[in-house]
C-alpha cells in the first residue's frame, strides 16, 4: 500500500514526531526525514541567501 | 561546520542537511554555491520553517548595515549582484533542529537575525544532550 505523508501540524514542539513529509533534494529525488534509518538529524534551516 | 562533518558522523552516522526554501529546480547550482559538500533539500512551501517557527527579520536587521558593507565587499571583489529570483522572501529567517535517531525533535534553535546562528559546538551538546524526561502533566512540554 502506497504510504501517505503525515500532514504537517502548525506548530512543532520538543519531542514531538518529526513530520513525515516529501521533500526534493538537489539531485532532484524525493526525500523524506523519516527515511534515515535510525540515524539522528541536524538540519540547517537557510535564511534567504541573495 | 563542513571542516566538522566527522564529529557528527561519530555520534550514531548523524546526518547533516540544509534545508532550503530555493525552488527544487534551482537546488543543485544552490548546493554547489553554497552548500556543498552538504545534501540540500527544498521546503519551497515553507511549511516546516512555520511549523518550527522560525520567523521572518525586520527590514532594518537584514538589510541593514552589516549586510550593505557585505555587498560593498562583494562589489569590490567583481562580484555581481543579483535580484531575489521568483519573488523568495528576503525577510524570511533561518535556524537548526536536531532530530532523535527515533525521529523525534530534540532541539530547535530559531534564528532571531540573519547572522543568528547557534554553532557548531552546541550543536554536537544538543546530539549528545540525552532527552528530557517528558512533562506528563503537558504533553506539549518536555
Amino acid at each position: 500500500m502506497e504510504r501517505l505523508p503525515d500532514p504537517v501540524p502548525d506548530r512543532l514542539s520538543i519531542g514531538d514526531r518529526f513530520p513525515d513529509i516529501d521533500l526534493v533534494d538537489h539531485r532532484g529525488r524525493v526525500w523524506n526525514p523519516a527515511d534515515r534509518q535510525g540515524r539522528p538529524l541536524v538540519a540547517i534551516f537557510h535564511r534567504h541567501l541573495a | 561546520m563542513c571542516e566538522r562533518l566527522d564529529e557528527f558522523d561519530a555520534i550514531d552516522r548523524t546526518e547533516v542537511v540544509v534545508v532550503t526554501f530555493t525552488r527544487a529546480r534551482n537546488l543543485r547550482g544552490y548546493q554547489r554555491r553554497f552548500a556543498e559538500p552538504l545534501f540540500v533539500v527544498s521546503d519551497e512551501s515553507l511549511v516546516l520553517y512555520r511549523a518550527l517557527g522560525f520567523g521572518r527579520g525586520s527590514v532594518a536587521r537584514v538589510w541593514g548595515p552589516r549586510a550593505a558593507k557585505k555587498y560593498v565587499q562583494l562589489l569590490r571583489q567583481g562580484k555581481q549582484l543579483e535580484r531575489p529570483k521568483n519573488r523568495e522572501d528576503t525577510l524570511q529567517l533561518g535556524g537548526n533542529v536536531v532530530i532523535d535517531a527515533e525521529g523525534r525533535l530534540r532541539w530547535i534553535y530559531p534564528g532571531e537575525g540573519p547572522d543568528d546562528r547557534p554553532t557548531v559546538d552546541m550543536l554536537l551538546e544538543a546530539l549528545r544532550t540525552p532527552p528530557p524526561i517528558p512533562d506528563r502533566t503537558n504533553p506539549r512540554r518536555m
